[in-house]
């Protein structure tokens, strides 16, 4: 029995040190994207408004990504916007990683980031 | 048995000339992540275009202190690269995120001849002097946006390395002082062959 509960601690722990924890309501990540970390925070400038967004993290591995930022305003209605293209970043092992975004306007109330490895080539077939 | 061999040969020579025929595919303008070309894209435009609106729209100067949007001109953009292309691509990118971002109209008297030339409306008793533009009511730009788009080759290592730089700054027409400066450059490695122009 105390195997059997030590095997299910061990796995336990794995499955925790393989899946990463991030609010998944401001981020949708690629399970290929290998991560230590990922966070985000944001804020409105006083001056003018402007919504001003950050993403922190840490890669876990040399790798390539695609990321994007998508602004939505108070209604939760997408904003159309050239700012909102996939953007590619080379990630370092170990390394931590900075992105910032400005919200496209004033109506921008929330975002959220896409995170992947791979967009596909864009072909419509 | 003639008539038979007859209908299979012109069948044999329609799938033959479909299959010579080249496919045309439509690529999805927010997933494009087809091979890049040597020479200045439109993904090139977007990428700097992008960039540079992050920039001024982050930095704030964009801002009037008391929320109004700035009048804008698109000024001189000069195209100082090998190849022939349109700057409009990269002024209209900037312009329209511009003005969706609620900071800047943009004054259309330098592009569009008819905003001068409705003054002359006025002296015709064609037209109801309603929609005719009164004397003095033009809005003045009171910012400029201008730029520079260069390019520079290099062959390093039997690669060419091209180097395309798209300056851009806004000025003041006020004070003629710069508010806001950009520069972003993209740089790309082909074949030692490959042309660009």
């Amino acid at each position: 029995m105390k195997k059997i509960f030590v095997v299910a601690f061990l796995l336990f722990l794995a499955s925790c040190a393989s899946h990463m924890m991030y609010d998944q309501t401001i981020f949708s990540i690629s399970s290929d994207v290998k991560l230590v970390a990922i966070n985000t925070n944001s804020t409105v400038r006083e001056r003018d408004g402007q919504m001003l967004a950050q993403v922190m993290g840490i890669s876990k591995t040399n790798q390539s990504v695609y990321y994007k930022f998508v602004w939505f305003d108070a209604n939760g209605m997408k904003i159309s916007t050239s700012l909102s293209q996939w953007k590619k970043v080379n990630l370092r092992e170990d390394a931590e990683f900075f992105w910032n975004a400005v919200a496209p306007s004033k109506r921008a109330a929330s975002y959220r980031v896409y995170v992947t490895d791979d967009i596909g080539d864009g072909i419509i077939e | 048995m003639k008539q038979y061999m007859k209908i299979l040969s012109s069948l044999l020579m329609v799938m033959t000339l479909n299959a010579c025929a080249t496919q045309t595919v439509l690529i999805d303008n927010e997933n494009d992540s087809t091979e890049r070309a040597a020479a200045l894209e439109g993904r090139d435009f977007e990428m700097a275009s992008n960039a540079m609106i992050q920039d001024m729209l982050d930095m704030g100067t964009l801002s009037k202190p008391n929320g109004q949007p700035y009048i804008l001109v698109i000024s001189r953009i000069e195209n100082d690269t090998m190849q022939r292309i349109d700057v409009d691509e990269l002024s209209k990118a900037i312009r329209i995120a511009l003005m969706k971002s609620g900071k800047v109209r943009v004054t259309a008297f330098k592009e569009d001849d008819m905003v001068m030339s409705s003054s002359q409306l006025r002296k015709s008793k064609e037209f109801n002097q309603a929609n005719v533009r009164k004397a003095g009511s033009l809005a003045a730009p009171e910012l400029s946006l201008s730029g520079k788009i260069t390019q520079r080759e290099f062959i390093v290592s039997g690669k060419k390395r091209i180097e395309y730089r798209f300056s851009m700054s806004i000025t003041d027409l006020k004070n003629g002082l710069t508010i806001w400066e950009g520069e972003e450059k993209i740089k790309k490695l082909a074949d030692k062959d490959t042309v660009t122009w």
